[in-house]
């Protein structure tokens, strides 16, 4: 197993090589050149180039990149301010892992539970009150969700009509912080509750859960130790992504509910002018991340398949 | 500098000298893209606009303060929000911040039209060749460790914006500095440095910047060529003195709250980032009795709605300009007694691509100039109270009054469109009915697409058909103001301009021919009596003399025999939240048409619960 791990995290190596590598090219690639403002006096432009090497060659640039990712560092945004990105990053990426972490953790725990509710109570009025829920929940974007959430108007139909109330959101403290982690939350459970939904009814299908009942074994033991170990696998197969996908996409969530995060100087690095040196730690992170999360999901499906880990 | 304002992104971008052209694309243009402009506003007559609650603040005011002085105020989130360094901050609200941390010395009074001595005892005196500049420090001027600020800190500030190292954005605005170019340009000093007025190159020593200490509080000012608005660029964050002892002692990290040292009324005293930024009353400050606010915490909220609601939450007390108000609020928050708002100086304009066959005669374009409907335009769609234009220059410029009659209100901005007399230009020219106009401008967000749409069905009526090119903000850059010249199928370009320093001429030269190769001249107009004229005004130091010169470029623009080769459009608003117990001054929270805000002047009311 321990080779194994340490096999697959050395073949990491390369895909990140080549992920930054992409990512250096499409950013070069791009019609427009930092610092080429008109009103910058040439030699003004020329000590911003030269402080962040705009004025080597393409190749020696990636050389630098690497040479000091090695060392841990990222280059400076280009962003005014000349910021080091790694400051950047380290001051602002815990509130964004605590934030998709908690949100996550939660959404999983509500998620399965009601993905779990709805298969066994298979279309009864508790499996379609949840999967109206959950469907509701995945359709509405989350900058609605937000918005509406920090308005703090609740709108009702006549003779109500609007209720105004004090949400949470910001991250000063816990109890601000239980806003933005729920309009995230609310964004991931649909997926947990609809994968294990479909997979728990396939598995309760499955010979092994008509045998387990025909040996006598009882319902509940059947469900949670047969039936849901199995039907686990495909989620934990999409939780891996679907993490790195809520750090990411929490961006709009982070900047409407005031959450001191890095995503959206994730997205805001892809904007003109690009960040070049924002936008290759950015991928050097998520694909990091990528690569170490499958590499817990392998370890997690081998667990509850063994099979998995006997090919 | 460029202003944004025709992709809204002027709230968060607007006076950002030099940036601005920078046409960053925050979250907030995509993100108010997907929310979509669902906005229904109304109209408001520019006059009401702000002064609703002005009668009740006044009276409520007064003198009385809250024992409690402690202010929370909104800010951008902009990556230089965590940067206290003056000379690499670029964003208003940073510059702003950073005269709260740092004397400069002068300041702008509230309504932009003269300059007042701050760490300063007296205006800058003048020789008369216009080459020499010198500035009389306060002596009672201190620095927040105890020490007194002496003209030996003013030297280094200078020189540590020219500083290579410090990759300072504003140092462009330093060059006329004697030696100061060849100190910026390091070993490529020849070749940057080649401009005739510079008659030999110094050694590039630091200490060769024509700025030298004559005594403990004088500071002398040495210039390659006269400049008459020299004096406006010493109200920049880059003529801050700084302590060389501090920086040369904890380099990157002298910013830190354990390790800097201020001059300004206030100290650091907490930075979180992407957070908040606490400062403290600075005891040392020489006028720190009069500083009646303990204590400022800073907010970095970066959306607006989000910003307007914590405002209402009574969790701020005042929001950055610009950034707190979305369109789709605007209606609601206009009559408000805490809504706050001033004309910018800052202007938008259509600019007509002069090198393009149909756009070529000067009676076209000024027959398109005189068919938009601008009052339309400000009532109906911008909203905020925005000026109808009738000058290339906007007012509040020193001078407005006499270049301004340049123009002859030809346009007739505040009446609207005179259809008949357009008519009749286009006749004269000979116009085609079967050309079509490309127009282009930012599809991102905010007014921009419902002007252009205007501008298309008042040109319908003078028999001029448009097309309409909405284009996202980052490739709008690549075909207009900003990067390069106009391409040429681009006929015309909807962008504005917004102040660097208070001078006509920051105006002006976005019409010389130097500055169609530079990128700056969006309308590729080149014009060598215009040249001329404008040369001319470079060399007039005084300003009387020089306001006459820019009346004769006002005339050659936008007056009945001038060449119009942009159209200009509206003056845009400031605008913001203010809580009514917010006090400036000792009256009513007022904004100022810079956008500059000085924070020691801020109190709280006793009117706060």
């Amino acid at each position: 197993m321990v080779t194994y791990i340490l096999r697959r995290l050395f073949w990491s190596i390369p895909v990140l090589l080549l992920a930054t590598l992409l990512a250096f090219v499409l950013v070069k690639a791009m019609p427009y050149e930092p610092f080429n403002d008109p009103k910058l006096a040439p030699s003004v432009r020329q000590n911003l180039r030269e402080l962040y090497g705009l004025d080597k060659s393409g190749a020696a640039q990636y050389a630098d990149f690497l040479t000091d990712f090695v060392q841990g560092d990222f280059g400076l945004s280009t962003k005014p301010g000349n910021r080091p990105v790694r400051e950047i990053i380290t001051d602002t990426l815990p509130a964004t892992m605590v934030l998709g972490g908690l949100s996550f953790f939660f959404s999983a725990m509500i998620g399965i539970t009601l993905g779990v509710i709805s298969a066994l109570r298979h279309n009864g009025i508790i499996d379609y009150a949840i999967t109206f829920f959950a469907t509701a929940a995945f359709a509405l974007p989350s900058f609605v969700v937000a918005t509406l959430w920090v308005s703090g108007k609740v709108y009702l139909p006549p003779p109500i009509g609007v209720i105004q109330f004090e949400f949470p959101y910001g991250w000063d403290s816990w109890w601000d912080r239980v806003g933005p982690i729920a309009v995230l939350g609310l964004a991931i459970m649909p997926y947990f509750t609809r994968l294990v939904r479909a997979s728990m009814l396939e598995a309760l299908e499955q010979e092994y859960v008509t045998t387990a009942r025909a040996k006598g074994l009882p319902w509940r033991r059947t469900v949670f130790r047969h039936a849901l170990r199995n039907s686990m696998i495909p989620t934990v197969t999409n939780a891996g992504p679907l993490f790195a996908f809520v750090l990411t996409g929490s961006f709009i969530i982070e900047r409407i509910m005031i959450v001191p995060g890095v995503a959206d100087q994730f997205i805001e690095s892809f904007g003109q002018p690009i960040d070049s040196r924002m936008v290759l730690a950015t991928t050097v992170l998520l694909s990091a991340l990528i690569i170490v999360l499958n590499l817990v999901v392998d370890l997690i499906v081998a667990w509850l398949d063994p099979r998995v880990a006997n090919d | 500098m460029v202003a944004n304002d025709l992709d809204d992104e002027r709230c968060r971008r607007a006076s950002s000298p030099v940036l601005n052209n920078k046409r960053e694309q925050p979250v907030s243009v995509k993100f108010q893209k997907l929310l979509a402009s669902t906005a229904i506003l109304a109209v408001a007559a520019f006059a009401a606009v702000g002064c609703g609650g002005d009668s009740d603040k006044e009276s409520s005011g007064g003198g009385d303060l809250a024992k409690k002085q402690e202010m929370t105020i909104q800010i951008g989130d902009e990556t230089d929000a965590g940067v206290f360094d003056p000379p690499k901050v670029a964003y208003l609200d940073s510059v702003n911040r950073l005269n709260a941390l740092f004397v400069n010395l002068y300041r702008y009074s509230e309504d932009g039209s003269e300059m007042k001595p701050f760490a300063a005892t007296e205006l800058p005196e003048i020789s008369e060749d216009g080459l020499t500049y010198t500035v009389k420090l306060r002596e009672d001027a201190k620095w927040s460790d105890g020490k007194p600020l002496t003209a030996d800190d003013l030297v280094f500030g200078v020189q540590h914006a020219l500083d290579p190292a410090s990759g300072a954005y504003f140092a462009s605005f330093m060059l006329d500095i004697v030696g100061a170019c060849e100190y910026n340009s390091g070993k490529d000093a020849k070749e940057n440095c080649t401009a005739d007025y510079r008659k030999e190159l110094t050694d590039g020593k630091p200490e060769s910047v024509g700025v030298t200490a004559t005594d403990d509080h004088t500071v002398e000012f040495k210039l390659v060529r006269p400049v008459p608005w020299f004096d406006q660029l010493m109200t920049l964050q880059t003529f801050v003195p700084l302590r060389r002892d501090v920086i040369e002692k904890f380099g990157d990290k002298w910013t830190t709250p354990e390790n800097i040292v201020t001059s300004g009324a206030f100290t650091l005293a907490e930075y979180k980032p992407k957070e908040r930024i606490v400062v403290e009353k600075n005891p040392e400050f020489w006028d720190a009795d009069d500083v009646e606010l303990d204590k400022i915490t800073f907010r970095m909220i970066g959306e607006p709605k989000t910003a307007l609601r914590e405002f209402e939450r009574g969790r701020i007390d005042l929001a950055f300009m610009r950034t707190a108000i979305d369109s789709a609020d605007i209606d609601r928050v206009k009559g408000e007694d805490y809504y706050v708002s001033r004309p910018s100086i800052e202007t938008q304009y259509a600019y007509f691509n002069t090198t393009n066959p149909e756009l070529s005669d000067p009676k076209v374009r000024q027959a398109l100039a005189i068919g938009i409907d601008r009052p339309s335009i400000v009532e109906n769609i911008t909203k905020r109270g925005d000026k109808p234009m009738n000058t290339v220059a906007p007012d509040g410029i020193p001078g407005f009054d006499v270049f301004s009659q340049g123009a002859q209100e030809f346009i007739g901005a505040e009446e609207g469109p005179d259809v008949d007399k357009a008519k009749g230009l286009l006749e004269e020219a000979g116009w085609d009915e079967k050309e079509t106009l490309d127009v282009y401008f930012s599809s991102d967000s905010g007014n921009a697409p419902q002007i252009a749409e205007q501008m298309q069905s008042d040109w319908a009526k003078i028999g001029v058909k448009v097309k309409l090119n909405p284009t996202p903000g980052d490739v709008l850059a690549t075909v207009g103001l900003g990067y390069s010249p106009v391409g040429k199928k681009v006929d015309v370009v909807l962008q504005g301009w917004i102040q660097d320093y208070l001078d006509a001429q920051d105006w002006y030269q976005l019409f010389t021919c130097d500055n169609v190769a530079a990128g700056l001249n969006s309308s590729n107009y080149c014009s060598e009596d215009f040249d001329k004229i404008y040369e001319e005004a470079l060399k007039t130091v005084d300003p009387d003399a020089r306001f006459e010169i820019y009346k004769e470029l006002e005339a050659k623009l936008t007056g009945p025999d001038g060449d119009m080769p942009a159209a200009p459009l509206y003056q845009p608003t400031n605008d913001t939240v203010a809580a009514t117990y917010v006090l400036q001054g000792g009256k009513p929270f007022e904004l100022t048409s810079t956008g500059l805000l000085y924070y020691e002047n801020l109190a709280i009311s006793a009117d706060k619960k």
